[in-house]
């Protein structure tokens, strides 16, 4: 994806410079959501400003928003088929590898000598979700409340 | 009033779906499956598989994949755009944040916590999904195990680990494979 935003603005239309890439994918990376649309909303704050932000976050979302719209209205229709059916249970079974793997991907950095407090989150995350139900938003804002004192802490140290 | 109980359903989630891509899953899970009983977890299933093999964000995806499900072309956009506020109005104090100080430092900590807690939710999340592959809404016991489909994705798992393939081929395979494996069932009957 970021190679593709490279060729074509920075490359193509040279409306930014390669810096100005980075620092706006570091900052898409920063918020919640989708960080395609992010990095859209960056790029047209920079170019046009607050409206120009609006269209590209428009424009980047409305052709996916259309287009599953449509897939959710065919996948009602053809769902109860023998045949779609047949092709779920065999997709689903890809999809759950591909989560699968995307999390031993992503799990995998944390499970170094140097990030073990980190891990110690990720591990606190699934047992308190799994085991003990517990409502995903509390989860994710205590996981944001440790970092913040994690960071306060180590900054403290580095002070004294 | 469902597009109410959509928009403020989407906008939390969009608030918290903090690392990217799958991010979304255990919150959308939460909230259409848990809460509002708006998918059951073999659509959740269903709509993850659909949301991979199409372009476009998964988070935008299953927003109007669920909002056209619950209310039709309105909905559909009414929980795509509800989504889009909380990221859109945070990326906007960030961007200006970022160019009068420079970095983003309480939110960059913030974040080094919200990433791997990430990690752990998504992992749940995926499980879920297994669980519900294997024991298609079913009890967990061996009886109703659905062996095709665990021999598949310990299969696509070594293949994926393996040899990288793209996500998009991967599914579309396993999809094929169990085309394939009812056809023969039926031969064989």
């Amino acid at each position: 994806m970021i190679p593709m935003l490279k060729e074509r603005f920075v490359e193509k239309l040279g409306w930014l410079n390669e810096d100005e890439l980075v620092e706006m994918t570091a900052i898409g990376q920063s918020a919640p959501g989708a960080m395609i649309l992010n990095i859209g909303v960056l790029i047209g704050y920079r170019l046009l400003g607050f409206w120009g932000a609006v269209s590209a976050l428009l424009g980047t979302a409305l052709p996916a928003i259309v287009l599953l719209a449509a897939t959710a209205y065919f996948y009602e229709l053809i769902r109860g088929s023998h045949y779609v059916s047949a092709a779920f249970r065999g997709m689903n079974a890809g999809v759950a590898a591909v989560i699968a793997d995307t999390v031993v991907g992503m799990a995998a950095p944390y499970l170094k000598k140097e990030g073990v407090l980190y891990a110690l989150i990720m591990a606190g995350a699934f047992i308190a979700a799994f085991f003990f139900n517990v409502n995903v938003a509390f989860v994710i804002i205590a996981c944001g409340i440790v970092g913040v004192v994690i960071g306060l802490l180590r900054g403290r140290r580095k002070r004294v | 009033m469902i597009y109410l109980d959509l928009t403020l359903s989407f906008l939390l989630i969009g608030t918290l779906a903090f690392g990217g891509g799958y991010a979304v899953l255990p919150l959308i899970q939460q909230q259409c499956v848990e809460k509002y009983h708006w998918l059951t977890m073999g659509e959740f299933s269903d709509l993850l598989t659909l949301s991979q093999i199409t372009p476009g964000p998964i988070a935008i995806n299953s927003a109007s994949f669920v909002g056209m499900k619950v209310a039709g072309i309105p909905g559909a956009f009414i929980a795509s755009l509800a989504f889009m506020i909380p990221p859109f109005l945070i990326v906007s104090l960030l961007y200006f944040v970022y160019r009068r100080y420079g970095k983003l430092g309480p939110v960059q900590d913030a974040l080094s916590g919200l990433k791997p807690g990430t990690v752990g939710l998504i992992a749940v999340a995926g499980l879920s999904v297994i669980i519900d592959t294997v024991w298609r809404g079913g009890a967990v016991v061996l009886a109703s195990t659905d062996i095709f489909s665990v021999l598949l994705i310990v299969a696509a798992f070594i293949v994926l680990r393996k040899w990288k393939p793209g996500v998009i081929t991967t599914i579309l395979a396993c999809g094929v494979l169990g085309v394939l494996w009812e056809l023969i069932g039926s031969l064989a009957h």
